[in-house]
């Protein structure tokens, strides 16, 4: 860089002086916001019982002694891992304002004859259980859509067998202990269905060496306020429009250095402003003011290899919205693309579901994307560290988007 | 200190902006390149001052090419674009800072072409809150920083108010005064009569033209 | 009137005069349709690692072959050793391991014959979280029909004390016809219900959200844009009193061609449920958006501070509207006071309609109160 291009660099810094405060100010407000919102959700959680409690309602042809026995058994039985509730209804309105207040996650309705259909084998007569609308096109509706399959088909493989049994007692002329001996394969076959969880042997081995999920969206809501963060902070630091350019130029920064100094101020102050909500997260966990955090958030968090994979992520993330804003603008298209393409490429990335919710392209394009590096930096860092194909991904995007600002700034040169 | 544009071209892609210009022009003048919008106007100064690239000619002054050592030509050249090319976040000093050293500065304010400008009753000020006139005065200042013997002016009274404009008028007549040439790109009526020559840019191509004072025609030459 | 429609005209003119402009609007479409179709590729909420030797016998294989063929919340992937699929959970590449043993059947019929499940299955996992647990439920639905099958065998022997012979001559197991079916799912829409759909795409889902949020970035854009018109002067012919008005309605221009975008990429992602409604709510959130945008970017003298503003109200929308996350009770009232809550709970129950149409005076009441009493008539 030539003496121009550092005489242009202490007035960026001039600039970003007197810009960071505000900037910053706002970064952290916001920050102080969401962790409120997240200590409250957080604190929420039922963190006496390993168990989750799902509320489920229930009404209908309820006074069967089958359906009270099954509810009493899985109540109170159920070993596999979630806890449930049933919660009786008069009907099907006051169920309805339960699902609408959160009181219930889903109600059962159980249809008159539901229960002479299952006891003869017929099935033709559905339990419908009913979710609040909010879910669904949500993955808790295909959750509970698997459930009760699997439900189904415990208790249709049962009817199987307690109906084959009776066909086998009949053909063969057993009538004397028939119906002792249907209760009994029943009341084996209920047994065995609420303690199927000794069909398995389960180990948990722990998070380490992989990452929990309030560590994965830590990492998460850090990449979706730096993809748009460029929105608010992009105008400041690139002028445009008035001719500048062309001046500098003349006065001996090229493009070059131009979009250099420019890009280098704005990842200091993007790159400043994270740091210090980083820091104030660190100053939280350690405090103690809230105990189980210290369990969440791992060490690594903390770490200088994750200040690392900060600075990388914020050159990576900063680097491809000073590119999107030097080809697209900063008028009302400029804006538009940048939002569009920022939350698209987080949500590519995982930062919305976890990548594992996604299909294996995404997982494919996210290595390749700003917003997946970046979060592949943050996540990978502490531990067996990002991979080669994402640092030479890395090194090839910041290529490309210098490549890409350049283009964009001597075009608008030529244009001016 | 003679003057001379040579066989200028310019061309984007097919569409030729600049089409063999030439001129010449003598110390201590002014003269107006008069064109409509989108002539080419903004491109001939850009090309001439360094900044963009010229597909072929050469621009000298005394005989020395300035196009074949673009790194010298600030000093020589003074190039004030469109609009107001200033960070409105600082001061006046510190914007003046990026083109000046700190001695220049003092030295230019006390008594050499920034003192003529009267930056001085503005210096400390930031530039949001100055006026357009200010503005204007201040990127004058940035523009002559290398002490020039040419000034490109592109447009520059466009947006200004009345006492805007009558600063930069008065200083162009004392840039004019030291020996110094002036180049405008404008269309506006007031500058035109202040130039001593002027050319019409239109179609790419550049031809003297004589301003009589009728608008109307002018216009339709346009 | 024909002053206003023909500002507005120009307003339209002025922005598509830039090919750009077009060009930024046809991209969001392409994004939106590519994405939508990236979405429609396998996934799944969990991804185990089944291992299940090749040696093993044909209920395990069968099941392995099931798993193959079928479309499921999991997605399975086929480890060549037990090591290997518990390699997987420890380095996070699955979230379970499911180790099958070669001789399942034979502990099926071993655990029926004794009375009590036998550990058929070995499942390794990182730490117990809802889904996983889920997912065990699936699991032992793979096996537990033979299992049942193997009880009733035991019991048709210990029991009915009937020779292979007999059993093999009365056995009618395999025609045993039942309905797999005990489950409906339906949704509780405002007092009534419907029916579950068969296809669920929740990966696409936020797109709706994600392009209604985007609608309102658009209104913020004009806004800012406008302002910098007003700081050139490009609105100095204008008396103060019209100003405001002038900003409104080129945010309006910007928001109407921003919701017919977000028609079209609907549209031709093929993410639309009922067209009437679809359309209706649509054209109500284009209104309610401009009126939020404008009653917003009013309270800021600044375009700089509007600017700075903007993500962070992005990101509390995305917070506070049903896009990736429904928010919790508590901040259901920040929720109502943007238009997108309303929008995209509309789109699942049409009720939500008439709030939109609440909104719409309501909002228009707070612009006026905020323009004339608060502010005097002055921006």
């Amino acid at each position: 860089m030539n003496n121009r291009s550092l005489s242009y660099l202490r007035l960026q810094y001039k600039r970003a002086k007197k810009l960071l405060p505000g900037i910053l100010a706002l970064f952290l407000a916001f920050f102080a916001v969401i962790t409120v919102v997240a200590v409250v959700l957080y604190s929420k959680r039922d963190e006496k019982d390993s168990k989750v409690r799902y509320r489920i309602g229930i009404m209908g042809e309820t006074d069967s002694s089958f359906v009270e026995f099954g509810i009493k058994a899985v109540e109170n039985l159920d070993d596999i891992g979630t806890a449930l509730e049933f919660i009786q209804f008069a009907d099907e309105k006051e169920a309805a304002r339960a699902i609408d207040d959160n009181e219930i996650s889903v109600y059962i309705f159980i249809p008159d004859g539901f229960i002479d259909s299952v006891e003869c084998g017929r099935n033709d007569i559905k339990l419908i259980c009913v979710a609040h609308e909010r879910n669904r096109d949500s993955i808790q509706a295909v959750v509970i859509r698997e459930l009760l399959y699997s439900a189904s088909t415990f208790l249709t493989a049962s009817q199987c067998s307690i109906f084959s049994l009776q066909e086998v007692m009949e053909k063969s002329g057993i009538t004397g202990s028939f119906w002792e001996i249907t209760d009994d394969i029943n009341l084996r076959l209920l047994l065995d269905i609420v303690s199927r969880s000794e069909f398995l042997k389960v180990k948990n081995i722990g998070i380490s060496g992989a990452e929990g999920i309030e560590e994965y969206y830590f990492c998460a809501v850090i990449v979706i306020m730096l993809s748009l963060f460029s929105l608010a902070a992009n105008t400041f630091f690139v002028k445009k429009g008035e001719g500048l350019e062309r001046q500098l130029k003349f006065g001996g920064v090229g493009t070059f250095g131009q979009v250099l100094t420019e890009y280098f101020s704005y990842f200091c102050v993007s790159f400043l402003c994270l740091l210090a909500v980083w820091m104030t997260a660190l100053a939280i966990v350690k405090s103690g003011i809230n105990k189980p955090l210290l369990g969440i958030f791992p060490d690594r968090l903390f770490s200088a290899d994750f200040f690392w994979a900060l600075v990388g992520a914020v050159m990576i993330i900063s680097a491809f919205q000073f590119a999107l804003y030097e080809i697209c603008g900063a008028g009302i298209g400029g804006m538009m693309i940048q939002f569009v393409l920022a939350v698209f490429t987080c949500f590519i990335s995982g930062t919305f579901y976890p990548i594992s919710f996604l299909p294996d392209i995404f997982d494919t394009l996210g290595t390749f994307l700003p917003a997946g590096i970046g979060m592949r930096f943050l996540l990978y860092s502490g531990t067996e560290g990002p991979s080669g194909l994402t640092v030479a991904a890395f090194f090839g995007i910041l290529l490309l988007c210098f490549g890409a600002s350049l283009y964009g700034r001597n075009k608008h040169m030529e244009r001016a | 200190m003679k003057i001379e544009i040579e066989s200028v071209k310019k061309s984007y892609g097919k569409r030729e902006i600049l089409k063999d210009i030439s001129l010449f022009a003598n110390e201590g003048e002014c003269i107006g390149i008069i064109g409509a919008n989108g002539s080419g106007k903004s491109t001939l100064f850009a090309g001439l001052a360094g900044i963009l690239k010229l597909d072929s000619g050469r621009f000298t002054v005394d005989g020395r090419d300035l196009l074949s050592d673009i790194p010298s030509i600030r000093k020589y050249v003074g190039y004030v674009p469109q609009g107001i090319p200033l960070f409105d976040e600082l001061s006046a000093k510190d914007n003046l800072l990026f083109w000046y050293s700190k001695e220049e500065l003092e030295k230019s304010l006390e008594g050499g072409m920034l003192s003529s400008l009267k930056i001085n009753e503005f210096i400390d000020m930031r530039v949001s809150r100055l006026s357009g006139g200010m503005k204007k005065r201040l990127s004058l200042g940035c523009a002559v920083s290398g002490g020039p013997g040419i000034l490109f002016m592109d447009e520059p009274t466009a947006s200004l108010d009345l006492p805007g404009k009558a600063e930069v008028y008065k200083y162009m007549d004392d840039f004019r005064k030291g020996g110094r040439t002036v180049f405008i790109a404008t269309h506006d009526e007031t500058e035109i009569r202040l130039c001593d020559r002027c050319f019409l840019l239109k179609d790419g191509k550049l031809a003297p033209y004589s301003y009589a004072g009728d608008l109307e025609k002018l216009v339709k030459e346009l | 009137m024909r002053e206003l429609f023909t500002r507005l005209f120009l307003f339209q003119k002025r922005l598509f005069k830039s090919y750009g402009f077009i060009a930024l609007f046809l991209c969001v479409v392409a994004i939106t349709v590519g994405f939508k179709g990236l979405s429609s590729a396998e996934h799944g909420a969990l991804k185990i690692s089944v291992y299940i030797d090749d040696r093993a016998d044909k209920l395990a294989l069968g099941i392995k072959d099931r798993m193959a063929r079928g479309k499921s919340l999991l997605r399975y992937s086929f480890a060549d050793s037990a090591d290997a699929a518990e390699g997987a959970v420890e380095s996070g590449k699955a979230d379970a391991a499911w180790i099958f043993p070669r001789n399942l059947a034979q502990i099926l019929d071993d655990a029926a014959a004794e009375g009590f499940p036998g550990e058929a299955i070995r499942v390794v996992q990182r730490e117990e979280t809802v889904l996983l647990s889920a997912s065990r439920n699936i699991l032992v639905s793979f096996i537990y029909p033979e299992y049942a099958r193997a009880v009733y065998e035991a019991y048709a022997h210990a029991e009915l004390g009937l020779s292979d012979e007999d059993f093999a001559l009365y056995d009618d197991f395999e025609h045993m016809n039942v309905n797999e079916n005990l489950f409906e799912i339906n949704f509780s829409v405002g007092g009534s219900r419907e029916r579950m759909a068969e296809d669920i795409n929740y990966i696409a889902s936020p797109i709706r959200g994600i392009l209604a949020l985007w609608v309102l970035l658009c209104g913020f854009a004009g806004a800012v844009y406008i302002r910098r018109d007003e700081s050139a002067g490009k609105l100095a012919l204008y008396p103060l009193t019209k100003i405001q008005g002038i900003r409104a309605e080129f945010i309006g221009v910007v928001v109407f061609d921003a919701t017919i975008i977000m028609g079209i990429s609907l549209f031709l992602s093929g993410i639309p449920t009922d067209p009437a409604i679809d359309v209706l709510s649509l054209l109500l959130y284009g209104i309610c958006a401009w009126l939020f945008t404008v009653f917003v970017s009013g309270f800021f003298a600044r375009s700089e501070s509007l600017v700075v503003f903007i993500p962070f109200l992005m990101v509390a929308s995305m917070i506070l509207c049903p896009v990736f996350i429904v928010s919790p009770a508590f901040l259901e009232p920040l929720s109502t006071l943007n238009p997108a809550f309303f929008y995209l709970r509309c789109v699942n129950n049409p009720a939500f309609i008439f709030n939109q149409l609440v909104y719409i005076p309501a909002a228009m009441l707070l612009i006026v109160l905020w323009s004339k009493i608060i502010k005097g008539g002055k921006i």
